[in-house]
């Protein structure tokens, strides 16, 4: 996607074009470098992907599009605006390459004359690792109209299987490598990528960076700016290269060739991206008001809906609230939680308003029993992806299919027996993995049943000699998680209930 | 009267519309220079997103501007295949000879299924010399990072009550409304910033009788005057249970209010009582919501709000 200088987009204007030009992530350009070295002597490396994982705005499509114009190789490139199942995948690649039938033509060819198989934002790939049938897939690409694999079927088993057989290196991109993994077996599947696939992990762009970016594109621009005024926008800005150019092209159109900061300020009154919004400020101020009335102003502007509004508060609360207060208002709190979830059953959203107004009544109605020492909110640790919630709810939905049963009745039935089992306090010991072993878990699980952190001490030695544990289970749990593969597809989009 | 007020009053030009300053300003260089970014317009209904969007589209492209302008809202379809299709058919069409680029303006984009907005996202970059995107949302929450990412981000507030005074009392000057001052103060109270609202309660008022007094007001618009919801609480606290029900009967009938409007606007002056307690206004709250969400499941109003009112009274009774 070259596009020429006169670009009516800064963002598209200033995009990098090489891989010297490429700003920030210095180390990561350099492991590029070494992924590249691998194609170079000629014959196929190890690992024939690049996964570019991390958060927008930092450079993955444009290090691709660089990758290319250095190396002289032409690019194909398939992204989530189209359909992406197996058979999409699959004629891309052959579009591109010698993958099934120009096998030869590319062995008669010079090895250099490559092409770059770009697959942008495969975390959006709908659907899990499950495979289609190759008949289906050729029935695919064979007829123009009607094809049989619709959306995104079989899109993630075929770029593992890309991965493994392509001559050309193809690189991926992706916000989020969670939600590529899945949500049923990610570990596997996770493996599974990285063995064939340089997974290469972008930050957000730091302070420095942006603010050598932000004058240079001012300067061949010209337009000028106060030093307050370049560090108040860099101060907001996330880390987000894109939108640090895009923000400064919005700010040059009112700014008459010189920017100052009483216009960085009115910007960030009315034109904050969400990451920019301070939660916590709002928060602060809603448990510091004396009324539910100020409270609930105090939220009206944080832009976050109901369910999440309701979700900061109740973490909080914990920490803000003595136990006294807690009591009082719990009732409060757990009702505004069942109204919200009216929405659910009968599409009732003006329920909603409960769902903020009785925790910023509540707050406000137990002001006086504040802990001391002031008010620190915190980000709810539930919704983060990855918290241990999150690793219980994925072990849950794993054991409950590999033993058949449903997921409600396993966690109100089978969950608190097998937390019972291995409870020390009714004298059970951390290093008994017979049921463990025996119901397919993991170290990870293990520990998470136990309630013990991987990264501790007592966890890594428990993770140690539950590996040196015989093997004999091995074929019991590879059955299992065949088991979890049929039921991935329609489990995919509920992670993001919150996103 | 046919034609309804808010469309023959929805400013035509960026630069007449009321309040947004910070927006307005922005939106108006934008037109000026003929051109702008994908942009993303967040806030409450009400506070002039499509206003903005459809008067910033006529500013750049004149009036024929409706040729270079593909509207879709909630209602269309939001699935990853109507964006694969519908949208990038149009994005990737030419635009009308003589101007440069077109417009998408997707309204309440919040209700795109997140593998929809991942669709988009690419669509917005490749696409983008010929193609603008215009996003509104309710909750910008609901959109992924990447998008916002991509655009010039604009949040719309509540317009200030003097705003909405200010511009109902020109509509209804040049509509020929007898508007009373105390009845345009209401129509702003009651349209809780939003100018759409207000500007149609206007308009129902005046069809009524062209002196618009505050009674026709709060009677046209199915709203009780804070008076009688303080008065209610009032007697919940004083005068016991049979009072306070008459009472609450009264405000319904009066004003022509369901169920769940009365708790809503009780709610609302709740917060302005002063003779109750923060610990007395949750318990208040918590009966309100749990009538709301009772009618809401699908319980008799009439019993619900007299079992609101008894619980109300026995917590506040002396």
């Amino acid at each position: 996607m070259e596009q020429g200088k006169e670009d009516d987009d800064w963002a598209e204007r200033y995009r990098p074009s090489t891989l010297s030009d490429m700003e920030g992530n210095g180390d990561k350009i350099r492991r590029v470098r070494i992924w590249l070295e691998g194609w170079e002597s000629g014959k196929t490396p190890k690992k024939r992907g690049l996964l570019l994982s991390g958060p927008p705005g930092v450079g993955k499509t444009t290090l691709a599009h660089a990758i290319a114009k250095e190396k002289g190789w032409s690019i194909v490139e398939l992204n989530a605006s189209e359909q992406r199942n197996a058979a999409a995948i699959r004629s891309s690649a052959t579009r591109g390459s010698q993958y099934v039938s120009l096998e030869n033509f590319s062995r008669g060819s010079e090895s250099t004359g490559k092409t770059v198989i770009l697959l942008d934002e495969v975390d959006h790939l709908s659907g899990g690792f499950s495979q289609v049938s190759e008949e289906r897939i050729h029935t695919t690409m064979g007829s123009e109209e009607g094809p049989v694999l619709k959306g995104d079927s079989g899109g993630k088993a075929e770029l593992l299987n890309l991965l493994n057989k392509t001559e050309n290196p193809v690189i991926m991109t992706c916000n989020d490598p969670m939600k590529l993994w899945g949500r049923g077996n990610w570990r596997r599947n996770r493996d599974r990528v990285n063995r064939v696939a340089e997974n290469i992990i972008f930050e957000r762009v730091g302070a420095t960076d942006l603010r050598r970016i932000a004058l240079r594109v001012l300067d061949s621009e010209g337009v000028g700016i106060d030093p307050e005024a370049l560090d108040a926008l860099i101060r907001r800005n996330p880390g987000d290269l894109r939108a640090l150019v895009k923000d400064l092209q919005s700010l040059s159109v009112t700014a008459n060739g010189h920017v100052d900061i009483a216009s960085v300020s009115e910007l960030s009154g009315s034109v904050l991206r969400d990451s920019q919004i301070n939660v916590f400020e709002s928060l602060k101020r809603a448990y510091n008001s004396d009324s539910g009335l100020l409270a609930s102003e105090a939220i009206l502007n944080s832009d976050k809906d109901p369910d999440e509004i309701l979700a900061w508060f109740s973490w909080n609360n914990q920490s803000v609230i003595s136990s006294r207060g807690l009591e009082e208002i719990s009732g409060a709190m757990c009702n505004s939680d069942s109204y919200l979830a009216a929405k659910f059953t009968n599409r009732a959203f003006r329920s909603w308003y409960w769902g903020s107004s009785l925790p910023t009544q509540a707050i406000a109605a137990v002001a006086d029993t504040k802990n001391d020492g002031g008010v620190f909110i915190s980000f709810p640790e539930f919704l983060r992806r990855g918290g241990e919630t999150w690793r219980n709810i994925d072990l849950i939905e794993r054991l409950a299919g590999s033993m058949g049963t449903s997921k409600s009745s396993f966690r109100e039935d089978l969950w608190p027996a097998l937390l019972a089992i291995h409870d020390k306090s009714l004298g059970a010991s951390e290093s008994d993995f017979t049921v463990a072993k025996k119901i397919g878990m993991t170290g990870e699980d293990h520990l998470a049943i136990l309630g013990i952190p991987k990264t501790s001490k007592v966890g890594k030695s428990i993770l140690e000699e539950f590996a040196q544990v015989g093997e004999k289970f091995e074929i019991e749990e590879a059955v299992s998680e065949d088991k979890m593969e049929q039921s991935e597809d329609e489990t995919q989009s509920t992670l993001d209930s919150f996103g | 009267m046919s034609e309804l007020w808010v469309e023959r009053h929805r400013p035509r030009s960026v630069s007449e519309m009321k309040g947004q300053r910070a927006v307005v300003d922005r939106l108006s260089a934008y037109s000026e220079s003929k051109t702008f970014p994908h942009l993303m317009f967040a806030g409450p209904p009400g506070t002039g997103k499509t206003t903005a969007a459809l008067a910033l589209t006529r500013d750049v492209f004149g009036d024929g501007f409706r040729n270079n302008l593909l509207e879709m809202n909630a209602s269309d379809e939001r699935k990853l295949e109507s964006i694969r299709t519908k949208v990038k058919q149009f994005a990737r069409t030419a635009p009308m000879p003589g101007t440069s680029f077109k417009v998408i303006f997707l309204d309440e984009a919040d209700a795109l299924t997140s593998d929809a907005q991942g669709a988009l996202r690419r669509i917005m970059e490749q696409f983008a010399e010929t193609c603008r995107f215009i996003l509104s949302c309710n909750y910008s929450s609901k959109i992924v990072e990447a998008i916002q990412s991509r655009c010039a981000v604009f949040r719309f507030r509540p317009l200030d009550s003097e705003k909405v005074l200010e511009k109902v009392m020109e509509v209804a000057n040049s509509e020929g409304v007898e508007l009373e001052e105390t009845a345009a103060r209401a129509i702003a109270d009651v349209s809780l910033g939003d100018l759409r609202k207000a500007i149609t309660s206007l308009q129902v008022a005046a069809s009524l009788d062209s002196h618009v007094t505050r009674d026709l007001v709060y009677e046209t618009t199915a709203t009780a005057p804070p008076e009688e919801l303080h008065g209610f609480f009032l007697a919940c606290k004083e005068d016991g249970f049979q009072p306070a029900r008459r009472r609450m009967r009264e405000i319904l009938d009066r004003f022509g209010l369901a169920g769940t409007d009365l708790v809503n606007q009780l709610h609302r002056e709740l917060g302005k009582v002063t003779f109750l307690d923060e610990p007395q206004k949750l318990k208040v709250t918590e009966a309100m919501a749990e009538c709301d969400f009772r009618m809401v499941e699908g319980g008799g109003e009439s019993l619900q709000l007299d079992a609101m009112a008894a619980r109300i009274c026995s917590m506040l009774g002396n």
